[in-house]
């Protein structure tokens, strides 16, 4: 996840599969958002790991 | 078979089909192969924030050579899932138990969330200080988060990343010496 006061390199980091990418400043609540989105995205990656253990 | 919880752990998550493989262990190579009966015991307790499990069988031992292999095998599987898991905030050992038989020891964070079974372990890169502050900060008021470490440049973030194995990390991208997408990327 990427936090940075610069919008330029939202490209790259999209480039590189970032979970998120939060301009400086940035609010609380926002930062929230980052954590819930990142949650979710290994809670997918834990059901796809379980789920390719049991085959 | 005995099973004894602590009260105090009957809400903490345990990884799923973490244990299974180490009582399955204990039947195939502690107990079937040299017995007709036998006793395994699987013990919980909470020691701070810790979780400690262990699996006990009064089979022949973890010594016996054509059995260690197998059991090896087994528990580097389990071994592996742990470090990916917890990173280096957990332990499983194998040992001899008294007076006979095999013990495998198993240590992990304590943790009762329902949904994650593992809180979210997070490093804090940024070369500002101010920065590291405010997200150490948000990051400290969520009580699934635990920060594992902040760097103030990418070189440091690249060794963290690598000894902490973290679940996410923040990080700036305008550093000295390697911005975050070497740090991402490494």
């Amino acid at each position: 996840m990427f936090v940075t006061a610069f919008d330029r390199y939202a490209l790259r980091a999209f480039d590189v599969h970032a979970i998120d990418y939060l301009l400086k400043p940035f609010t609380g609540d926002r930062f929230r958002t980052a954590l819930a989105r990142v949650r979710e995205r290994l809670d997918r990656r834990e059901t796809t790991d379980i789920a390719g253990a049991r085959r | 078979m005995t099973i004894q919880v602590d009260e105090g752990t009957r809400s903490a998550c345990v990884p799923v089909l973490l244990l299974q493989p180490l009582v399955e262990n204990a039947i195939r190579h502690g107990l079937a192969e040299h017995l007709s009966a036998g006793r395994i015991e699987v013990v919980a307790s909470r020691q701070d924030s810790r979780l400690l499990i262990t699996v006990t069988d009064d089979g022949l031992g973890p010594a016996t050579p054509a059995a260690s292999g197998r059991q090896q095998v087994g528990l580097g599987n389990t071994r592996a899932r742990l470090e990916a898991l917890c990173g280096s905030h957990q332990r499983l050992d194998l040992a001899h138990a008294a007076p006979r038989g095999a013990r495998v020891s198993l240590e992990i964070p304590f943790r009762t969330s329902a949904g994650r079974a593992m809180s979210l372990r997070v490093l804090i890169v940024d070369d500002e200080a101010v920065a590291r502050r405010r997200i150490r900060r948000l990051l400290a008021a969520d009580p699934d988060v635990t920060i594992v470490g902040d760097c103030a440049d990418g070189a440091s973030a690249v060794r963290a990343i690598a000894a902490e194995r973290p679940d996410l990390a923040s990080l700036d991208v305008q550093m000295p010496e390697l911005d975050g997408f070497g740090g991402g990327g490494r």
